[in-house]
């Protein structure tokens, strides 16, 4: 089984390295696993509709609570959409908000934790303050506040998800800017002349960008469970949209009337996907041999 | 630096931080469209009814008035009044706040009990048999959400096997609620699977780096082994991490109450704060916020005085 | 037993490592004996293997490691041993010290305890017991206020303390083998000789035999009875420290031999002609850094003050604390003084656009081989980052030719542009480090222990490639070192500090031959010479020195 490996045209510094860290990833099963169970679910949320097209508009009240069978593969729910089509929905959602809100937390982190440990002084101790007050506030019921005053669309969500979570990562390039900013090969090409755009965009960016990788796919992970969390507190998109925690919330009161098909589906998808990104941050972070654990 | 001076310090920061976290609460609030009023009366509320509103709360004053009229309140323990609920809001909070501490306290405490020496029974057996298996459980645990989690639990522990009841208590009062253990179990449960998961990996990694440690290796050539090395050396030094982990782990808890409550249906802040959600009750809101914040920053106070206590060099800033 | 008893016996050992993709081996047919009561050096640079002779005897090599032969101490057998059987030997029949004392102690158990474990550890004795022993081998180890210090934490003692508490670890049960790895490589002179006469006082006391591992010809001479040079993991050549060190027979050890810098005690017969006085190219004029504030404050400079000429070279000596690095730092703008000016080729030092146009002016080369250079840029990328800093008009050809002349300038292969820095040995990375700095051929060369890190012989050449290349440009050079012996060759001008202050100042010449303060006379006497006699006399001179004190 193999991985593609991306087209190079990095520095032959680079390439040995990251060669080398392409090869360590590959032979970790559970990250290669992982990268095959996003990929497959990924395919089946945004490829599916071309093989299994379904209406995920209008409700059909005479094919409600089907059980699985011939038309139906996962039966239909409550209003009677079909199951599979809805997860195929469901996961566009999840997987797209999941995503980008983890990347934009990343990014936003990213930001704010470079300039406050590179700035240090008072500006780091301002800086990290206001982050130790957001992260007093719990992420849930900051976003169980906006919801309910403002519903969000599909970009409102990544954004909302992106302001509540990018707290934790700025303390991490923070820790990791400090660290860098005090090298030998920074203090040389500063003496020298070097100037503060440099040393960020040149070495401490570059070199950090490992971690800011591994630790975006933890982001993404932990987005994704976030995207359930808000559904289920009945803040999430409007019908007849969905995503997987949704679909899980609306079904569990069937699950005591036996109806497992409207549960397990979603349930499955989002501990598998969120397992998978997990899986896939071990292996990056092994391959990359960044010290540090989660 | 002497202890006093250690916790002088530690506490003023933790006021810098409280304070910080009235002022992004209350901006956050006032700085949302719609507004209060809007909430309350309705969609089809009219601009007169609106400003009639405001008039009676007192939202017509400027937003930096209202923040520091709010913070005097707030200095004298008046919360103000709900909006909708007819009872102050600190009444409500001291009514629910116990409640909410059971499951937070008991999934943290749990979640502690049973993550670290997990993780620690994990590295000693690090890549055998056991140690996969339980690294694939606690991943699965982790990225279960808490609401399917219980509602599994629920099926599995209520329903086919009947140990324990699927609604949580719904005494009054802390003591009441503490009455009824058995009620209790699958919503404690809920709230600390991840955090166990999170823990014993965390103690695993921990655990591991100090056995590559230098001291590790003097102690060795001590004649020091086996169990004495794990106790007696690894574990003090693993648990500072994992005790200043523990520390960011208290909002989640809290943010775990919330579904926890919902799920189990039991009368803590997470219910509370989930109604006043859903009706705009802004003074009920910014007082839940702010108790838990507030509770969160003195969580991570106790997480810093545990590593101080654990590691003398945490007090001299050497660490 | 009887004292000529062999305490130790190693037959054909071999060690391999298995890696990710191949084996290792870095051991290879050793064999040796101690007897009781003397001491054996094993010698050798980095990557020769010697300290893994050092673990495989106490059996604490990796679980990688692979093991055949044998190793006998005090007449039972280690290798195959399982890990009961070596943990009743560990710590009782042999005691182990380590190269890093900062690390070597666990740092949430208070010293005394640490010291108990190991008593208790071997022997039916009650923990109070076990307590009060361990206060007093803190005693006998030479550590002040015995009792006091017993509760300390390791943190809360210097670096020599901290080693002295290991020593006591290892000795707590009188073994018959110490093995001391690097014991003294992390430490100042001074303490390195204290260590040194307290290691041998107790070996002499108690009969114990100690394998010393070490690279410093120095501290063989003063302490070994016997020798043993280890190169790529063989034993290359075995005798007495008398005839190891001054008639060696392996060309490999007369290469060694040759290349560590050896501290002149008598005036040199070569007549330095002595320069003209040349223009002042970085001065410094009553420095004051100051860290932290109120009663916790440290004082890392006093008003220290100093000039560097053209083509001269000041070396600023110290041990550490000292604040050798941090005047360093300061003329390179890198820490900003409380107070006193920084003057660069005639013109106040300052931040911003004006002050880098004068750093231009600057080469810089730090201490640490694996931190000099950025893992992501390529060695002619980071030859070429003052250039892009600079002189950013250059075309891509000026670029690709200045990278290759400056890859010569310093004997590299210009095939080595290409390369990354981890690919490159220690030797090469500083090398590549000089080239940068010397790149837009700089009027100053700042060089914080620039070779510290090498070993002698990679050390050597690294020198010589700088005082070529002085010679040829003419830069002035600021070479900060805790090496007196590097120094002595290196600098016509020296700085010795301590504490922050300037203790004296002067030609190298006249101050590292005939200090005027006892501080530096003590810090010259502590300094082991290569050479047994000569160091038995130099040792017996501090001694009394120290005893008439």
């Amino acid at each position: 089984m193999s991985v593609p490996i991306p087209e190079l045209t990095a520095d032959p510094a680079t390439r040995t390295e990251f060669s080398r860290a392409v090869r360590r990833f590959t032979r970790n099963r559970l990250a290669v696993a992982g990268v095959i169970v996003v990929l497959a679910l990924a395919a089946l949320s945004f490829l599916g509709p071309l093989v299994h097209s379904t209406d995920q508009v209008h409700t059909d009240l005479t094919q409600v609570n089907l059980s699985p069978g011939s038309g139906h593969p996962l039966g239909t729910d409550a209003v009677g959409f079909d199951q599979l089509g809805r997860l195929m929905l469901g996961g566009q959602l999840s997987l797209m908000v999941g995503v980008c809100a983890g990347i934009l937390a990343m990014l936003l982190g990213t930001v704010w934790g470079a300039v406050a440990g590179y700035a240090g002084g008072w500006v780091d101790t301002v800086m990290m303050r206001i982050v130790d007050a957001g992260i007093a506030i719990p992420a849930l019921l900051l976003l169980l506040i906006v919801s309910a005053i403002w519903t969000p669309g599909t970009l409102g969500l990544i954004v909302i998800l992106g302001l509540v979570s990018w707290l934790v990562p700025s303390r991490l390039v923070r820790a990791e800017t400090l660290t860098l900013a005090s090298r030998d090969y920074v203090l040389t090409m500063r003496a020298m002349g070097g100037g503060h755009t440099r040393a960020i965009g040149r070495h401490i960016l570059p070199n950090s960008l490992s971690t800011i990788v591994v630790a975006a796919t933890f982001q993404i992970a932990d987005a994704i469970l976030l995207v359930a969390y808000v559904s289920y507190l009945g803040l999430g998109v409007q019908s007849p949209d969905t995503d997987w925690g949704g679909m899980l919330s609306q079904g569990l009161d069937a699950a005591f009337s036996g109806r497992w098909w409207l549960i397990a589906p979603p349930g499955i998808a989002i501990i598998l996907v969120v397992c998978a990104f997990n899986a896939i941050g071990d292996g990056l972070r092994d391959a990359f041999e960044i010290g540090g654990r989660r | 630096m002497t202890w006093p001076s250690f916790l002088i310090r530690r506490l003023l920061q933790a006021l810098v931080v409280i304070l910080l976290i009235t002022v992004v609460v209350f901006g956050l609030l006032h700085s949302l469209p719609g507004g209060p009023a809007r909430g309350i009366l309705g969609a089809q509320a009219t601009p007169d009814q609106i400003a009639a509103f405001n008039a009676e709360q007192g939202l017509d004053q400027p937003v930096p008035a209202q923040y520091l009229a709010y913070l005097g309140d707030l200095v004298t323990g008046d919360l103000g009044e709900s909006y909708t609920l007819n009872s102050s809001v600190s009444g409500l909070i001291t009514e629910r706040l116990p409640k909410t501490l059971v499951i937070t306290a008991g999934s943290g405490l749990l979640a502690l009990l049973v993550g670290i020496p997990l993780g620690m029974w994990q590295a000693a057996r690090r890549n055998r048999l056991a140690d996969q298996v339980i690294t694939g459980v606690s991943m699965i645990a982790y990225s279960t959400p808490a609401f399917f989690l219980g509602l599994l639990l629920i099926i599995a522990f209520s329903l086919n096997l009947p140990w324990f009841p699927s609604q949580a208590p719904q005494g009054a009062s802390a003591g009441a609620v503490l009455a009824e253990p058995a009620g209790l179990v699958l919503p404690i449960l809920t709230g600390a699977a991840a955090m166990i998961a999170v823990f014993s990996r965390y103690m695993r990694g921990a655990t591991l780096d100090n056995l590559n440690q230098d001291y590790v290796r003097t102690a060795r050539a001590g004649g020091t082994g086996g169990s004495r090395l794990l106790w007696g050396h690894v574990l003090r030094n693993s648990l500072t991490p994992v005790v200043a982990m523990a520390g960011y782990y208290v909002p989640v808890a809290f943010g775990g109450a919330l579904v926890v409550e919902q799920l189990f249906n039991y009368p803590g802040m997470g219910l509370l704060f989930w109604s006043a959600a859903q009706s705009s009750d802004f003074p009920v809101l910014l007082g839940c916020i702010l108790v838990i914040s507030v509770a969160t920053v003195v969580g991570t106070l106790l997480a810093d005085i545990a590593q101080a206590l654990i590691d003398p060099r945490v007090k001299v800033g050497q660490s | 037993m009887s004292p000529a008893e062999n305490v130790l016996e190693i037959e054909n050992l071999n060690v391999v490592f298995g890696g990710e993709d191949h084996e290792v081996t870095a051991v290879e047919s050793v064999s040796l004996s101690l007897r009781a009561g003397e001491a054996l050096a094993l010698v050798g640079e980095s990557g020769s293997g010697k300290s893994t002779v050092g673990f495989a005897t106490i059996g604490l090599l990796p679980g990688n490691a692979r093991t055949t032969g044998r190793i006998m101490v005090g007449g039972t057998e280690t290798t195959g041993a399982d890990e009961k059987a070596m943990r009743a030997l560990r710590g009782n029949e042999i005691g182990m010290v380590f190269q890093e004392p900062a690390t070597a102690l666990n740092p949430l158990r208070r010293v005394g305890d640490q010291i108990a474990e190991v008593i208790r550890n071997h022997r039916e004795v009650t923990r109070a017991q076990a307590r009060a022993e361990a206060v007093q081998l803190l005693e006998r180890v030479g550590i002040p206020q015995p009792q006091t210090r017993s509760r300390a934490f390791p943190f809360q003692l210097s670096g020599g303390q901290r080693q002295r508490v290991v020593i006591a670890m290892a000795i707590a049960n009188r073994p018959r083998l110490l093995i001391a790895d690097e014991p003294t490589t992390a430490l100042d002179v001074t303490v390195q000789a204290e260590i040194l006469d307290l290691l041998r006082d107790l070996a002499k006391d108690s009969g114990t035999g100690v394998l010393l591992i070490t690279h410093n010809m120095g501290v063989v001479a003063d302490f070994a009875d016997t020798v043993a040079v280890m190169h790529q993991g063989r034993i290359v050549e075995t005798g007495t420290v008398r005839k190891v060190l001054t008639d060696p027979a392996a060309a490999y050890t007369q290469k060694l031999l040759a290349a560590v810098p050896r501290l002149r005690t008598e005036a040199s017969d070569e007549i330095r002609p002595s320069k003209p006085e040349t223009e002042a190219v970085l001065s410094v004029e009553k420095l004051n850094v100051v860290y932290g504030r109120g009663p916790g404050a440290v004082h890392a400079l006093k008003d220290v003050s100093f000039t560097v000429r053209a083509g001269q070279t000041l070396g600023i000596v110290g041990e550490s604390g000292s604040g050798k690095s941090t005047a360093a730092r300061v003329a390179l703008g890198l820490i900003k003084p409380r107070s006193g000016s920084v003057e660069l080729f005639g013109q106040e030092l300052r931040a911003g656009r004006g002050g880098r146009a004068l750093r231009a002016g600057i080469g810089v080369v730090l201490q640490d081989p694996a931190s000099s250079l950025d893992p992501r840029m390529t060695v002619a990328q980071a030859i070429a980052e003052p250039l892009h800093i600079h002189r950013r008009s250059l075309s891509r050809s000026d670029l690709d030719t200045a990278v290759k002349e400056a890859l010569e300038q310093v004997n590299l292969a210009p095939s080595l542009a290409s390369r990354a820095p981890q690919e490159l040995s220690g030797g090469q990375r500083q090398r590549v480090s000089l080239a940068r700095a010397l790149i837009l051929k700089p009027r100053l060369l700042i060089a914080d222990e620039p070779t510290s890190a090498l070993d002698v012989s990679v050390q050597q050449s690294v020198l010589e490639v700088v005082a070529e290349l002085q010679a040829e440009l003419g830069f002035a050079c600021v070479f900060v070192s805790h090496d007196l012996a590097v120094v002595q060759r290196v600098a016509q001008q020296v700085l010795v500090m301590r504490s922050g202050e300037v203790v004296e100042t002067g030609p190298t010449e006249r101050t590292l031959l005939y200090p005027e303060t006892d501080y530096t006379r003590r810090l010259l006497d502590a300094v082991p010479v290569p050479d047994p006699d000569q160091q038995k006399i130099r040792r017996q001179a501090r001694l009394t020195l120290a005893a008439g004190a």
